[in-house]
């Protein structure tokens, strides 16, 4: 598995177009999503024309619907391969999960059963989504709210034999480890445990909201401790991962977020984190 | 796919619908996916209609969600397209009559915002056209779209985009031109004899054509009235280069 070691990295959103625009010492690279960068033309287009120039962008999908037993929607995998072909993005993520059902999109990362049946159908997906981009993806596991009978694999396990079978890498988001470890009852130590270091490419952190019963995937907070620390071991593992904040809302100002970023360089820089031999880009 | 196939479908009933789906969960609760499937898509058509959901009222429009989604569920990869027929599902709906222009307005302005590129036509270019300025075929940029409207919801638009108070519009017909210059999405009420001419230039009509329309309202005039209407075009980046 090739891995591309890019640093440090934020998410693009609209209140830090200027200031990407004109450049960022402080971020090494730059994560948009794809859906909102799949369109004609006007400024989101020219943002990611001059963001593109100045520091690596990573496209972050939300639509491929991978585990849907629905087909891949031809026209969006089209549109992301040219848009792929425009940035020539280090790195190209979606979900492990399904978001359409006959033809109907949810908007939403829905949570697959973890059977041998659904294992099956995301690598089958995985295999033809990157023999049409030309190149591997990275799969995302998701924050999850419920849990579902019919499941008799252990999430991290079905997600590290999709990397395996489908030879695609793994985006890991601590935040979302921590969310469905918390509602669920998991050990988020053996989650990381159970996967393969050489599949893991790129790192998320984020922050969470506590609803009582259920902590829930909000990106409207900073990174928790809990979660701090959580990739603290995750480093340790996985090595210096390409990692980012993701904030999505309450977005606050950018030095604000940096200082998160700053936080996460410390930790990975920190005695006992792994440093991982760079295979290229 | 058979046991995939019918949890996706039941799971997808129970939140989108409310079917009964809790048989299909050890533990948590598909209430969770449910309330952020309503809040994300009202939300979303919320972002792209702040100025009818200003009109009508938060609860108002909020009621009104609902019912379009059950009739218009989202389809697409983007929520871009979530609210793409909107305007006319508000023309059959139980909404003010002016709230279907007001949308259309709308949803014509967020077209246009990232809609392609494409360089505009300057004076310098035209004025160098000298004689062969009448074979000119005249075209709106791609970011651009001509809206026929019954009420003067354009005279609301600016009043809400103002944080006025909403009134109900006048009854009038009426025809706007949405387009976007460099970044910034404009729109104009077209005048009573410029307004037939914007599906002519949508078209690709020659220069000479808008000319000869406008002869049988200004006649010898029309000349002179063309030139203006030309330069106004012009000034508002609103030809696309050929």
């Amino acid at each position: 598995m090739i891995v591309p070691r890019l640093g440090f990295g934020l998410g693009l959103r609209p209140p830090y177009y200027e200031a990407a625009r004109a450049g960022t010492p402080d971020v090494d690279w730059w994560e948009v999503i794809s859906e909102n960068f799949l369109v004609a033309g006007g400024n989101p287009r020219r943002v990611l024309r001059e963001v593109c120039a100045r520091a690596p962008v990573v496209l972050h999908g939300v639509s491929l619907s991978i585990g849907s037993v629905d087909p891949i929607d031809d026209d969006y995998l089209g549109r992301l391969a040219a848009l792929v072909a425009e940035v020539e993005p280090p790195i190209v993520s979606d979900h492990l999960c399904w978001s359409a059902l006959g033809g109907h999109a949810a908007h939403d990362l829905w949570p697959l059963p973890y059977t041998d049946e659904a294992l099956a159908v995301v690598v089958d997906k995985v295999g033809r989504v990157q023999d049409r981009l030309g190149r591997r993806i990275l799969l995302e596991n998701p924050s999850s709210y419920v849990t579902f009978t019919a499941s008799h694999i252990p999430e991290a396990e079905f997600l590290a034999e999709v990397a395996r079978r489908a030879d695609c890498g793994i985006l890991l988001d601590v935040n979302n480890v921590y969310v469905s470890a918390t509602n669920h009852g998991w050990d988020a130590a053996a989650y990381l445990a159970a996967l393969p270091v050489e599949r893991v490419g790129q790192i998320h952190l984020a922050g969470h909201s506590d609803h009582g019963t259920h902590l829930l995937d909000t990106h409207d907070h900073p990174v928790c401790d809990a979660v701090w620390a959580l990739y603290g071991d995750a480093v340790a593992r996985f090595g210096d991962v390409a990692t980012m904040i993701e904030r999505d809302d309450h977005l606050p100002a950018l030095d604000e977020l940096i200082a998160e970023l700053d936080h996460a360089r410390a930790i990975a820089r920190a005695p006992g984190a792994t440093v991982r031999q760079a295979a290229g880009g | 796919m058979a046991e995939l196939a019918a949890l996706q479908r039941q799971f997808y009933d129970r939140v989108v619908s409310g079917a009964d789906g809790d048989a299909l969960i050890a533990s948590g609760s598909l209430e969770v996916y449910a309330s952020m499937y309503a809040i994300r898509l009202h939300d979303a058509l919320a972002d792209d209609y702040p100025k009818l959901r200003s009109a009508l009222g938060a609860e108002a429009f909020a009621a009104l969600v609902p019912a379009y989604l059950r009739e218009h569920p989202p389809h697409a990869f983007t929520l871009r397209e979530l609210g793409a027929a909107l305007p006319g599902w508000l023309r059959t709906a139980a909404s003010p009559p002016w709230a279907a222009d007001l949308a259309t307005l709308e949803r014509a302005r967020m077209e246009v915002f990232d809609a392609a590129d494409a360089p505009a036509l300057t004076q310098a270019e035209a004025i160098a056209l000298g004689d062969a300025l009448p074979e000119l075929h005249l075209r709106w940029v791609p970011a651009s779209v001509v809206v026929p409207l019954a009420w003067a919801v354009d005279d609301l638009w600016s009043a809400l985009e103002d944080e006025q108070d909403c009134f109900e519009p006048a009854a009038g017909p009426r025809v706007v031109l949405v387009w976007r210059r460099d970044l910034a999405v404009l729109h104009r009420t077209l005048d009573a004899d410029e307004a037939p001419l914007a599906p002519l230039i949508a078209g690709g009509a020659r220069f000479a054509e808008i000319c000869e329309q406008l002869a049988a309202q200004h006649g010898e005039a029309a000349g002179a009235r063309a030139a203006e209407l030309l330069l106004r075009w012009l000034a508002a980046g609103a030809l696309a280069a050929p």
